[in-house]
């Protein structure tokens, strides 16, 4: 966890405020240069602790070559260049051009890079070049304020609205379709993710959602006040806008769009004054602790709880599964919590993600992994093969 | 001309103190509560709470409006949200970047333009001049973007004539990766400058007292270059000098296709992180520049035309 990294005192007490601005550690690199616009350079340092690259792993990586440097002193790498990029073709081109070693798909490239069916191009794949596909450990959301007097009262209204709410259209238009339509508040991979789970409410359905907006006391959308959606101002967030005003207008939903700047968006939702609302949660640890906590009412906003779902029962069983070992009882009440947010709503459960990355052929030891992240030390880049 | 210039610079402090009070209201009574920005979604109330005190966010307006005032006086703006780094010396880092692409561009696209304009004037309605003006308005037509994706994609990538984009502390190393963005900075701005030299020069051009001269006798190139560049002198400096003290802001999109560390680049930065303190010293510079911009103009004015007197 990035969140509780160990520091020298010492250090901290002589720079004070300041000790942010200087990189002081015993990690395999020392900090070079730094300009966060720009490139930062990390050049290893002599006086790293013997420290010797692992001799097992997983069954997989054997095959793939990533213990042919078992046993050898770390860092393996002299230096280390982050290229910083602001805009995403420059880092593009570079990275096709082989300058860059690793690189993310910028999404207006997806399609250039990855086929229909999620795979690496032949053009790319003849040029050696790797794909490595994960997934993010994260959910996206719509929000209902659950402190609002309308939506917050209403749960056929919210049903309603979760079914008009096309997850596989928004994903391919989106996310480039690299993500799986969440049925519940757990990402897969954790403990309490159920594969079998299909939400009722998920299921994109126009029909149900008119007979649940029917029963919510507003059939065709008659009698409904058109709804607060608050939306931060990018490109991006206008164009997800107005595909959310189609799908809830399929069913006679009017939204009306507040467009706010990051910090405005941050103050209207934390304040509780905004009604709807789309947001994502990436998580800290894995756990789904992380993700249920979401719901516990005593961190409602300003908390991370800002949908302020507030349920007596959801709360006990959170308090009660804080205190239990990863296990069969934990794992139940996980579930169990699960099912009660994918009852009341407080959400439209969006999507999570996948993070495609692509990496040189001359780049040995690249194993990405969400949580770790001192895995500089392993990479090594073959110069035979660079050439 | 001291005096004058004594009063000009009196005058400027209600200027910028206008400056400073738009910029606050801008940025601390419409722009939203930073602290919820800077501790993101995992902020609790206590945390909030602390963070405003901290700022100075709890408290009252006048005084954080004093604060602000004084940043600007000290040149102490204090320190970004995004990274954490003191914004004054974020500024002075960024300057020598944005002016080693600026000053060669400003000075290369002046001398073209301010040549090309005199030359298309000499030469008024014959082909050269009109295949010019033609030039100038395709070169105006076509935004800086088309320039820069094309430069980067043929240029760069496919024909490997100059880096897609980077950056290096040392010289002369950093002038390949300064020399397409300065070629496209250079092809921007060439057509609005030429057609405004030209339009200048040939204003000048149709004054009697050219028309006098010619009388008199004198030679085409004469009249020109001794009598009418001189007095056209007037709008081309406005034009150039004002731009002067801006050049260390550098230039917005290319510093951020091309990944130049200077002002531009830190500004664009900041506008996508919504890093408001940075937005605001950048502001609020902007602001003073283009002030002492205008005044150094008015003070040129005299070297170049003896009519204009400061008093």
């Amino acid at each position: 966890m990035p969140y509780t990294s160990i520091v020298p005192r010492e250090a901290v007490e002589h720079y004070g405020r300041e000790f942010i601005n200087h990189a002081v550690g015993t990690g395999p690199f020392k900090l070079a240069e730094y300009n966060p616009n720009s490139k930062i350079i990390f050049k290893k340092n002599p006086t790293f602790r013997k420290e010797l690259y692992p001799s097992e792993g997983e069954p997989e990586d054997q095959q793939q070559g990533l213990l042919v440097d078992a046993g050898k002193s770390l860092p393996l790498a002299d230096q280390l260049n982050i290229e910083v990029y602001v805009e995403m073709q420059p880092m593009w081109l570079n990275f096709l051009s082989g300058k860059l070693d690793v690189s993310s798909i910028p999404k207006d490239n997806f399609s250039s890079a990855i086929t229909s069916d999620r795979k690496l191009r032949p053009e790319l794949v003849s040029q050696g070049i790797q794909l490595v596909k994960a997934p993010m450990l994260d959910i996206t959301h719509a929000s209902f304020n659950m402190a609002d007097p309308l939506l917050g009262k209403n749960k056929y209204l919210r049903q309603a609205l979760s079914l008009a709410y096309d997850e596989n259209s928004f994903i391919d238009l989106f996310y480039n379709g690299a993500a799986v339509p969440a049925q519940g508040p757990i990402p897969p991979g954790l403990d309490g993710y159920n594969s079998q789970l299909k939400n009722p409410y998920r299921q994109f359905n126009i029909a149900r959602a008119k007979e649940l907006l029917a029963k919510a006391g507003y059939p065709e959308g008659k009698g409904l006040p058109p709804l607060e959606y608050a939306s931060v101002a990018s490109s991006l967030g206008r164009q997800q806008t107005e595909y959310l005003q189609k799908m809830f207008g399929a069913i006679g939903v009017k939204l009306n769009v507040n467009t706010y700047s990051w910090p405005q968006f941050l103050e209207t939702v934390k304040n509780k004054r905004a009604q709807i609302w789309e947001y994502a949660w990436a998580g800290d640890y894995p756990d789904a602790e992380n993700f249920l906590q979401l719901f516990y009412s005593k961190n409602a906003s300003p908390g991370q709880n800002d949908s302020n779902y507030s349920n007596p029962e959801f709360d006990q069983l959170y308090v009660k599964s804080l205190d239990l070992p990863a296990g069969a009882e934990r794992t139940a009440l996980y579930q169990k919590m699960a099912s009660m947010v994918i009852e009341d709503a407080p959400w439209i459960f969006g999507a999570h993600r996948m993070r495609f990355t692509l990496f040189q052929k001359w780049l040995k030891n690249y194993k990405p992994h969400e949580f770790a992240h001192g895995n500089f030390k392993y990479y090594r880049v073959d110069p035979n093969l660079k050439q | 001309m001291i005096a004058y210039i004594i009063r000009r610079l009196l005058n400027t402090i209600p200027i910028i103190f206008g400056v400073t009070l738009i910029v606050f209201i801008l940025f601390n009574l419409v722009g939203g509560d930073p602290t919820y920005q800077m501790l993101g979604r995992h902020a609790n109330a206590q945390q909030i709470a602390e963070l405003r005190h901290e700022y100075g966010f709890d408290q009252p307006k006048y005084i954080q409006f004093f604060s602000y005032l004084k940043q600007v006086l000290t040149f102490d703006y204090g320190r970004s949200y995004a990274t954490k780094q003191p914004i004054s010396q974020m500024i002075l880092d960024g300057m020598g970047p944005s002016l080693s692409l600026m000053i060669p561009s400003f000075l290369l696209t002046t001398i073209l333009s301010v040549s090309i304009g005199l030359m298309v004037a000499y030469f008024r309605g014959r082909w050269i001049d009109r295949l010019t003006v033609i030039f100038c308005v395709l070169g105006m037509s076509l935004p800086m973007l088309a320039y820069i994706l094309f430069g980067q994609y043929f240029l760069a990538f496919k024909w490997g004539m100059f880096p897609i984009s980077g950056y290096d502390t040392q010289w002369p190393d950093r002038m390949q990766y300064l020399l397409m963005p300065m070629f496209i900075f250079v092809a921007v701005s060439l057509g609005y400058d030429v057609r405004f030299y030209r339009t200048a020069i040939l204003e000048e051009v149709n004054q009697d007292y050219v028309r006098t001269a010619r009388a008199k006798g004198l030679s085409e190139p004469r009249i020109f270059f001794k009598h009418v560049l001189k007095n056209s002198m007037v709008p081309i400096l406005t034009n150039i000098v004002i731009e002067i003290p801006l050049l260390i802001l550098g230039a917005f999109l290319l510093e951020s296709f091309f990944g130049i560390p200077g002002l531009g680049s830190i500004t664009i930065d900041a506008v996508h992180n919504s890093d408001f303190p940075v937005i605001k010293a950048m502001t609020t510079l902007v602001a003073i520049l283009y002030v002492f911009g205008n005044l150094a103009t008015d003070i040129l004015y005299t070297l170049v035309d003896p009519r204009v007197s400061l008093k």
